[in-house]
């Protein structure tokens, strides 16, 4: 059977009460035994001899109120004189008692037996003297204990812990788990150590009643465990004797808020309440309301008779005027841990973040990129899988997002195998359908050897499968790019073009620029060139480095939704080559030298000085305004200084010639990637006949800014032109 | 409330373009900024090098905005001009309004004072096309719309 | 208050770590700076006092989405987070778009946590602002210590306004946590721009 802990207590301090009792009755009756007895002068209740009487009523209430004064604290008169009168009531009961005890043996009547036992004999007496106050002491927490107030639960607590102490050495059990010497208190006390000392804690409600008063100790519980040490990292529940939950701290936690000055042995009864296994308990419901705030503060009335009245110099009031707000601030690290976690759970709704699923996140950590060069080639293999390319189908959108397979394409491209090699790797069906399309789209490689065809057409797989890489990874964004492989001027075209254009128009314009992007008079082959023409944009992009008369990637699409990102695709799917080819890749110049008009530079009018500091995308230019012999303006080039203005011109002019009514529509602006510069080429508006050409050119970061610029700049110098 | 965005349209840009070059002619100065007070640029004119306009507007705003609080406490409604001396370049920082702020940079072909007298007159100027700007009610065409995935990506992709 | 520029296509909004002094604001701009590729930030300012303590701010700008055409931009600020600095902090606040409550996990160091939140909002309020306004998210920082509040716990306390934010545990010292945190709080600051017509048609209807 499962006793609740207050109730046990209760249970035992009630037997203790009832045993002393008895040890009185035993006490009484060994007197009579020894031969006192109640004779009939002695018990006369009608014969009233002062000497016997007046001491007889008048000490035992003058010794109740002096005990009272003595040791009840805080000094209060009324709860003095309450204890005194209790006291003296306790007195009359035993007298009471100790008459009916007396009827019987000497054959009084009751009244009789009264009186003797009220002033027959000083033996007595001093028992009853004895023992009233040391009932008193039992009976007032016992009686007490069911009161609401904090005061009344917070000093049943402390008894609840000193309970199991063990009863007979209640008082040094009680020093021990205060870690105050024995003899110290007797020091300290009036001539009645135990008495003063049980009366003085009555507050606290020392587990012992009346034993003390008798020789041999009577130990009651064998319980002699100390007092558990605070375990703040378990949530273990301590509750009170009402069953309350409390938070328990330990008292080295709190020490460094307590002022020295209110310990009567000053520092050495600080650090006595350091002990280990000493802490303090304070109801949870107190600290709930601050917690929020990250505080978990205790106001010094609710703790106070926590502390042995007898260590504290100062009264309850001083302490509490010295402690900031009147409080302990109890550290949260112990009190968290023991809150539940429902009471820490919040109700309130979470915000609602609409749309941020739409955006990718936008910043990642940078990653070096891996070390191998030929990692454009390791990362065919899967994502032929995901593609249809037989049937126009939109590919599907979720796979092309699939981190790239272990390289087994390169592998088979490295070495000059048979054709099947392949098609372990993939769907065969896929493999085969590209291979048949290619031999007869290569009219002008039939030079090669077998061998050096069979490479071919193995390299050929490669770029296929990077053109396949690039849908995959575009076909989120714009679905059913086909792919094709053409000839244009005598380059292999891997194109990759969105269904709503006409792959033959793309080729076709595309083809009209191959020519250009080795011309010789640029510093170096054309990277990358972008047509941004009526109804498409075209990126061109060389596969492996430029100017090596190798492929090209042709991307054709019809808005310039993600123009950026198509073209650093393109460029990483046809092998970027960091440093540029060398110039031995060029080719000579497309136009008829004799055709070529002759430029001279003129002077630059302000406004074109203006112009050049408008253009903020291409970094620092200097403007350089040529006309031809007649005085018309037919270039204004903005460039940095390590660029030639006059051979740039040109090229500008017979890229324009070129591109006049190409298939796609009137090109408005070409950007090409020449080195580490990029050139935005464009003609200006507004003229008739051969235009004159506008270019702009440096290490542009932002191509779509530096193409708004030169549109406006183009707005302003053709007003300059026309007048 | 929180504050309306501030949009700039092309022809607002244009326009401060134009003022800010003129101030430019006029005083002298070499760059010209014009800064909202929460550290954004908003225009520039006349920069040529290498300048790191992105953090100068942030230090030129955080700079005129103490200096604006230490007035506050001097009983001021704030200082509507700073004016920093260097060895061969000094800025000069004037108020436009109550968002915005106008800096010039020059050196020792014009004075402050030059400086000064025409950078009143363009913050006046730019002031109106801002508050223009601000009055103007939000254009819906741009952002009114729900975004679908094409239309926002990465400015820049990370290395495969 | 974001500043869109139609002519040079840029939205620029600027985003605020927010938090007590020493709570991991600067170390979060720090790592940001750290790792982010040369193309997309700029230089990091920092004004502060011998012993590394922030006296008036640090800004980093950074940038990386490009959406409907408009390039994105970023500018990062600290404040000072100790208590003397207030008029400081204010200052910084102005025009802020995002916020950064960046919390020191550690017990003692809750409740200036606490006094600072409470600061963020009155600074808030002289621009007649609330945080219920602008995107928020809070960032509990040092998870890395030992004598950490647990995140139940912190949520109590930070966490209890009327809608509760996106929250992130993180050790800004050691990087962790630090990119989801810039990347929600750009990302809402995006949403309020871009879909700020989405969440008013849903709260019509």
């Amino acid at each position: 059977m499962a006793i609740p802990r207050a109730s046990r207590v209760r249970l035992i301090w009630w037997l203790e009460l009832g045993l002393g009792l008895e040890l009185y009755a035993c006490a009484v009756l060994a007197l009579h035994a020894r031969g006192l007895r109640a004779t009939p002068l002695l018990a006369a209740p009608a014969l009233v001899i002062p000497a016997l009487v007046i001491p007889a009523l008048v000490i035992p209430p003058v010794f109740y109120l002096l005990v009272g004064l003595v040791s009840l604290r805080p000094f209060s008169l009324r709860q003095v004189l309450g204890a005194a009168v209790a006291m003296c009531g306790f007195h009359a009961l035993l007298v009471a008692a100790t008459g009916a005890l007396y009827t019987i043996p000497d054959l009084l009547d009751f009244g009789s037996a009264v009186a003797f036992a009220l002033w027959g004999s000083p033996a007595v007496t001093l028992l009853q003297l004895t023992a009233a106050p040391l009932v008193f002491a039992r009976l007032r927490p016992l009686l007490s204990s069911p009161r609401p107030a904090r005061r009344a639960q917070a000093r049943a607590t402390p008894p609840r812990r000193r309970a199991e102490v063990p009863g007979g050495a209640a008082a040094r059990a009680r020093d021990a788990a205060w870690s105050l010497p024995p003899r110290e208190p007797a020091a300290t006390m009036p001539s009645v150590p135990p008495l003063q000392r049980v009366l003085a804690v009555s507050s606290s409600a020392v587990a012992h009643g009346v034993q003390p008063v008798v020789a041999s100790p009577l130990v009651l519980q064998p319980v002699v465990t100390p007092p558990a040490p605070p375990t703040p990292p378990t949530r273990a529940l301590v509750r009170s004797e009402t069953g309350e939950p409390m938070i328990r701290i330990s008292f080295g936690r709190i020490a460094d808020q307590l002022p020295v000055e209110m310990f009567a042995r000053g520092r050495e009864g600080l650090h006595a309440t350091l002990r280990h296994g000493v802490s303090l308990l304070v109801p949870r419901r107190l600290l709930l309301p601050y917690l929020g705030e990250a505080l978990a503060p205790v106001k010094w009335e609710v703790v106070a008779d926590q502390f042995p009245r007898d260590e504290l110099a100062l009264s309850h009031e001083e302490i509490a005027g010295r402690l900031p707000h009147r409080s302990l601030l109890l550290p949260l690290d112990e009190v968290v841990p023991q809150i539940p976690a429902e009471l820490l759970a919040l109700s309130t709704p979470a915000a609602n973040v609409y749309g941020l699923e739409e955006f990718p996140p936008p910043f990642q950590p940078h990653v070096p990129p891996p070390s191998e060069t030929p990692a454009v080639d390791t990362r065919a293999p899967a994502e032929p899988a995901a593609i249809a390319l037989a049937e126009p189908e939109p590919p599907p959108v979720s796979e092309p997002r699939e981190e790239p397979e272990p390289p087994a394409e390169p592998e088979a491209s490295a070495e000059p195998e048979g054709l099947a090699e392949p098609e372990p790797l993939a769907e065969p069906e896929l493999f085969v359908e590209p291979l048949a399309p290619a031999e007869p789209t290569l009219p002008g490689e039939e030079e090669p050897s077998q061998p050096e065809r069979g490479a071919e057409a193995l390299a050929d797989r490669g770029r296929t499968a990077e053109a396949r890489r690039i849908i995959a990874l575009l076909a989120p964004l714009m679905n059913g790019l086909e792919i094709g492989e053409r000839d244009g001027a005598g380059t292999t075209l891997v194109t990759v073009v969105a269904p709503t254009l006409s792959e033959d128009s793309v080729v076709r314009t595309a083809a009209r620029v191959v020519p250009f992007l080795a011309d010789a008079r640029l510093s170096d082959p054309v990277a990358q060139a972008t047509l941004t023409g009526a109804e498409a944009t075209i990126v061109l992009t060389p596969f492996g480095s430029p100017g090596a008369g190798g492929a090209l990637l042709v991307t054709a699409v019809r808005s310039r939704a993600s123009l950026a990102w198509l073209e650093r695709l393109s460029r990483s799917a046809a092998g970027e080559a960091r440093v540029p080819a060398e110039n031995g890749g060029h080719s000579s110049p497309v136009g008829d030298p004799a055709e070529e008009m002759e430029l001279r530079a003129t002077s630059v009018p302000q406004s074109v000085r203006e112009l050049a500091g408008s253009l903020t995308a291409f970094g620092p230019v200097a403007p350089t305004v040529l006309r031809d012999t007649a005085g018309s303006l037919r270039a204004c080039l903005f460039l940095p200084r390590s660029l030639e203005a006059m051979p740039l011109a040109q090229f500008a002019r017979d890229l324009y010639a070129a591109l006049e009514e190409a298939e796609i529509g009137q090109v408005s602006s070409v950007i090409l990637r020449v080195g580490a510069h990029r050139l935005v080429v464009r003609a200006m508006d507004g003229v008739p006949g051969r235009a004159a050409m506008l270019v702009g050119g440096g290490p542009i970061d932002r191509p779509g800014l530096a193409r708004i610029e030169l549109d406006r700049a183009a707005t302003r110098l053709g007003a300059l032109v026309r007048g | 409330m929180k504050p309306r965005d501030l949009v700039i349209q092309e022809e607002d840009a244009t326009r401060i373009t134009q003022i800010l070059t003129r101030f430019l002619g006029d005083s002298g100065a070499g760059e010209a900024l014009l800064i909202d007070r929460g550290g954004q640029l908003l225009a520039m004119d006349g920069v040529s090098r290498t300048l790191d306009t992105v953090s100068i507007s942030a230090l030129a705003a955080a700079a005129f905005s103490s200096t604006a609080a230490m007035a506050q406490l001097l009983g001021e409604t704030e200082f509507t001009m700073l004016f920093h001396e260097g060895a061969k370049s000094s800025i000069h920082v004037s108020t436009v309004d109550k968002e915005a702020i106008l800096l010039a940079v020059f050196d020792e072909r014009t004075t402050v004072g030059m400086v000064r007298v025409f950078a009143k007159e363009a913050s006046r100027a730019v002031g109106a096309v801002l508050g223009e700007a601000r009055a103007r009610p939000r254009p819906a065409g741009e952002f009114a719309a729900p975004l679908n995935a094409a239309e926002s990506g990465p400015a820049w992709t990370p290395p495969y | 208050m974001a500043v869109i520029n139609y002519a040079k296509k840029i939205i620029d909004f600027k985003i605020v770590y927010y938090g007590p002094g020493l709570a991991g604001k600067t170390a979060n701009l720090q790592h940001i700076h750290r790792c982010l590729p040369h193309d997309n930030k700029g230089n990091m300012i920092s004004l502060a006092t011998g012993d590394d303590r922030t006296l008036y701010f640090d800004f980093l700008p950074v940038s990386a989405l490009t959406v409907r055409g408009f390039e994105t931009r970023f500018q990062l600020y600290t404040v000072p987070g100790q208590v003397q600095y207030n008029m400081t902090r204010r200052l910084v606040l102005r025009g802020v778009d995002g916020l950064v409550f960046v919390a020191d996990s550690q017990f003692e160091r809750l409740r200036e946590d606490v006094e600072s939140l409470r600061n963020l909002v009155a600074n808030l309020r002289e621009y007649e602002c609330t945080l219920d306004e602008i995107p928020y998210v809070l960032q509990y920082n040092k998870r890395d210590l030992p004598n950490v509040a647990p995140v139940e716990y912190l949520e109590f306390v930070l966490n209890r306004r009327a809608k509760r934010v996106p929250f992130f545990e993180a050790s800004a010292i050691e990087g962790k946590g630090v990119f989801d945190t810039l990347n929600t709080v750009s990302r809402m600051a995006l949403a309020s721009e871009f879909g700020g017509a989405r969440e008013a048609r849903n709260e019509a209807s």
